[in-house]
């Protein structure tokens, strides 16, 4: 019985080759036509339409967002408002947040002195891990908190397949996917979110190329840093909404780098390593639908609340506590990450930089928001005294340690540009399966961030701008 | 082809992959097509077909071989005119129309206990909560089947209004009527015959998974190719229900579906339902527990194919059926018959596998 299993199960296929070379039709066609054939069928018995719709909103609508006049601008112009809206709204909760947290921070130091606890162990808990947390929270929730709401709003009308439809051009130049734009969407929120949407592509060689680029897209994690940087460097005043037009326009820079260099990258790698022709597209456009707003909303913003407090309580008070077992255990006269940054601090210098700022995305690896942190221990820890009560006093601090506007816009392009975070990486060796694409996706971001700011700091200083 | 012009489809010249995927997705012969709009930057194209727009590039769209339909060249822009068309002018004036959204009861949250799946893991008594019945809910792309999902388990999965959005399965737990559900999130698929990644997923959850019910969610506003993975599906088990999603904006497009009807020629029942608010939930259910039960009486409507195809299959299949021996976890004979005429690879190779350890069991019982 056993061994006679095989050999049938190959006369069955005998049978069926056999069958399909005598056949003079197509057995997986007529197959398909049949089924649509039936679908029709049962369609024209029990599904009516009466005249008299006109499908007016979606297509009024699409007239205008797809529009070959204004289809583009109206897309720039979305973006726009809605990083003009985050600024406006992020700025309040934060310096409140930003209060409330520091303030909590000498009563919880003062607590720890009346239970005598050791000198080491309130510098790692509150200068170490309490800060970060501190930080993450303020700078990095109101941000977060409003842009993404928005963006569901987009997402739930139904913009983001149009958006797909008007940049597929692009994207079938540079011989990849289409549907490349709405993982890129999808990378906003996060990285690792963004690479497993690339399932979405269905040829393998452009789906590798949506994972490799999704690092390009500034996520979750890096946008408010670039706010922030932006904020502190990038324009005059503070408050006022001709700051605010300049931190937007600032934010779409960072957009606008990452999709060039996401295309630049597509293009370099569909014509070198992944040769091959685009593929197929084929997207829907959905109808628009009303977005349930208000539930929207709040469901949006109470899971990226929850998705920011968690990666702040998983990720940077544990990178907190490191850094500052870094930046207080000395070996031969100074601390590890004083040594660090000394190693890094030549290339650093070339790309615009300092030793400090390297070593701080070095150390961010885990995870994105946990950069600037890091960078302001390792600031305070090489000799300069810091009480950080507000954006100013850290922009003071920044300032006092060499950074000027060109550190900030290389600090800018580097965030954009460099590596992916530890999960985003993880995630694409899961998508991929692949150690060396893993690793391709690890340097090739590296190289391209660091060859960007090489160039922008080298031009900056010969042509003697700061 | 200009713009508003419709067209009917004569054939595909694509071959392979490439057209299954546009018949899949609503490009089959003798369906009519329009072209409404064009992206900014002039290459993919929207097509208006079988009730859906279609955005394809030049590439694709050239190998559709088109004739221009002199009767219906005017307006274009309804994307119903293939359903127009089929409709004789108001020969049933008493056509009925049950699909009024208000018609449907609203669901009472005191009817259906809602349990967190995450519930069960943190109190570490998994074992204690053991789900009665396994549902599976496919359905095409942006359908809402996850917004089915969130209504039915109390989930948040997100959601979003384009293609593509589930890329992973979830699970979650319902009760209703005192039977605990477990409901699986399915990622969209226009088609069984998967050709990509999270559709492979979904075919191997309904092929393999064996799932108690199956709840093929459609989009009522766009039934005719929903109707292509409903009739997937009912090859594939008879225990499935069909959720006739979205009726509230069918009802605004106009378009009246006889339910009734539409359940006696599918052979399974038909439920409408609008996910987002609710609606129709607890029908589903009671749907859903009665198929389960199997005091539903079940009588799935199979296609008939060509001649040709029939013969083979009629010559494979005895064989296909003593080697399952019947094995729920193993499709029905019939259809492996169907997929291996197919040829769809992958399909193929999950199959063989499948079946050397079905027969070898065989032969071990034998």
């Amino acid at each position: 019985m056993m061994s006679m299993i095989p050999s049938s199960l190959q006369d069955v296929m005998r049978i069926v080759k056999e069958a399909k070379l005598s056949s003079e039709i197509e057995f997986s066609d007529a197959i398909a036509e049949s089924v649509h054939k039936s679908a029709e069928d049962i369609c024209k018995t029990n599904v009516h339409s009466h005249s008299g719709y006109d499908q007016n909103l979606t297509a009024r609508l699409d007239n205008i967002l797809t529009s070959r006049l204004i289809g583009y601008p109206i897309m720039i112009l979305l973006l726009a408002v809605v990083f003009w809206i985050t600024l406006l709204g992020a700025n309040w909760p934060s310096s409140i947040l930003f209060r409330i947290l520091f303030s909590v921070e000498n009563h919880l130091i003062n607590f720890l002195k009346y239970l005598k606890a050791p000198e080491w162990f309130v510098g790692m808990t509150v200068f170490g891990a309490y800060r970060s947390l501190a930080w993450v929270v303020s700078v990095m929730l109101p941000p977060i908190a409003i842009f993404f709401p928005c963006f569901t709003l987009l997402e739930d009308l139904g913009y983001l397949p149009r958006i797909a439809f008007n940049l597929d051009t692009l994207f079938k130049r540079v011989g990849s996917h289409g549907k490349q734009a709405l993982t890129m969407c999808m990378g906003f929120g996060c990285n690792a979110a963004g690479v497993v949407s690339c399932r979405i592509i269905d040829s393998p060689r452009e789906r590798l190329i949506a994972c490799l680029t999704n690092t390009f897209v500034p996520c979750n994690g890096r946008f408010p840093a670039i706010i922030l940087v932006s904020t502190m460097f990038l324009r005059t005043n503070v408050i006022s909404a001709r700051g605010l037009g300049t931190t937007t326009i600032w934010l779409l820079f960072s957009v606008f780098l990452g999709v060039t260099v996401t295309l630049i990258v597509s293009w370099a790698l569909s014509r070198t390593v992944l040769k091959g022709v685009p593929s197929a597209f084929a997207i829907e456009l959905p109808p628009y639908r009303q977005p349930q707003i208000a539930k929207t909303l709040i469901r949006s913003f109470l899971d990226r609340t929850v998705f920011v407090l968690a990666r702040a309580a998983a990720v940077a008070a544990p990178a907190g506590i490191v850094t500052w077992v870094l930046a207080n255990t000395s070996f031969q006269g100074a601390s590890l990450l004083l040594r660090l940054a000394k190693i890094l601090s030549p290339l650093g210098n070339a790309i615009g930089l300092d030793g400090f700022i390297l070593a701080a995305f070095l150390l961010g690896l885990p995870a994105n928001e946990i950069v600037l942190p890091i960078l302001i221990m390792g600031y305070s820890s090489g000799g300069v005294i810091v009480d950080i009560e507000s954006l100013s006093a850290f922009r003071s601090l920044l300032v006092s340690c060499g950074w000027t506007s060109r550190t900030a816009l290389c600090f800018i392009i580097f965030s954009v540009l460099h590596y992916p975070c530890a999960t985003t990486l993880w995630t694409i060796w899961h998508e991929t399966r692949d150690f060396k694409w893993t690793l391709f996706g690890a340097f090739m971001p590296f190289v391209i961030a660091s060859g960007a700011c090489f160039l922008v700091a080298q031009v900056s200083l010969l042509s003697g701008i700061t | 082809m200009s713009l508003h012009v419709t067209c009917r489809i004569r054939r595909l010249a694509s071959r392979d992959q490439a057209r299954q995927r546009l018949l899949h997705i609503g490009f089959a012969p003798t369906a009519q097509v329009t072209p409404i709009r064009r992206s900014p930057a002039g290459d993919p194209t929207a097509y208006s077909v079988s009730g859906a727009v279609v955005a394809l590039r030049k590439e694709q769209a050239d190998e559709i071989i088109v004739t221009v339909n002199p009767q219906r060249s005017d307006t274009g822009l309804s994307s119903d005119d293939d359903i127009l068309t089929h409709l004789s002018p108001h020969s049933n004036p008493t056509f009925f129309c049950p699909m009024k959204p208000y018609l449907f009861n609203k669901p009472t949250n005191c009817t259906r206990t809602r349990i967190p799946c995450s519930l069960p893991l943190i109190m570490g008594s998994r074992s204690k909560l053991n789900p009665k019945y396994t549902v599976a809910l496919a359905g095409n792309p942006n359908t809402g089947k996850s917004a089915l999902f969130n209504a039915l388990t109390g989930l948040n999965q997100h959601t979003g209004n384009w293609p593509g959005k589930t890329v992973a399965v979830a699970e979650g737990l319902s009760m209703h009527n005192g039977t605990l559900f477990r409901l699986i999130d399915l990622p969209g698929t226009y088609s069984l015959l998967a050709s990509s990644k999270e559709e492979e997923v979904a075919r191997d959850v309904i092929c393999f998974g064996n799932p108690d019910v199956t709840v093929v969610v459609t989009d009522a506003t766009c039934l005719k190719r929903n109707l292509n993975l409903v009739m997937e599906v009912l090859e594939i088990t008879s225990k499935a229900v069909v959720a006739l999603n979205l009726v509230d904006e069918a009802y605004r497009k106009k378009i009246s579906i006889d339910i009734r009807g539409l359940s006696s020629s599918l052979g399974v029942p038909v439920i409408p339902t609008v996910a987002r608010q609710g609606w129709g939930l607890e029908k589903l259910m009671d749907t859903v527990q009665a198929v389960a039960d199997g005091h539903h009486r079940q009588n799935p409507f199979y296609p008939t194919y060509h001649e040709d195809v029939e013969k083979v299959v009629s010559l494979i299949e005895p064989w296909i059926e003593k080697t399952i021996h019947g094995n729920p976890y193993l499709p029905p004979a019939r259809w492996i018959a169907l997929r291996l005429l197919d040829g769809d690879p992958g399909l193929i190779e999950e199959l063989f596998k499948r079946f050397q350890k079905a027969s070898s069991e065989g032969g071990m019982s034998a």
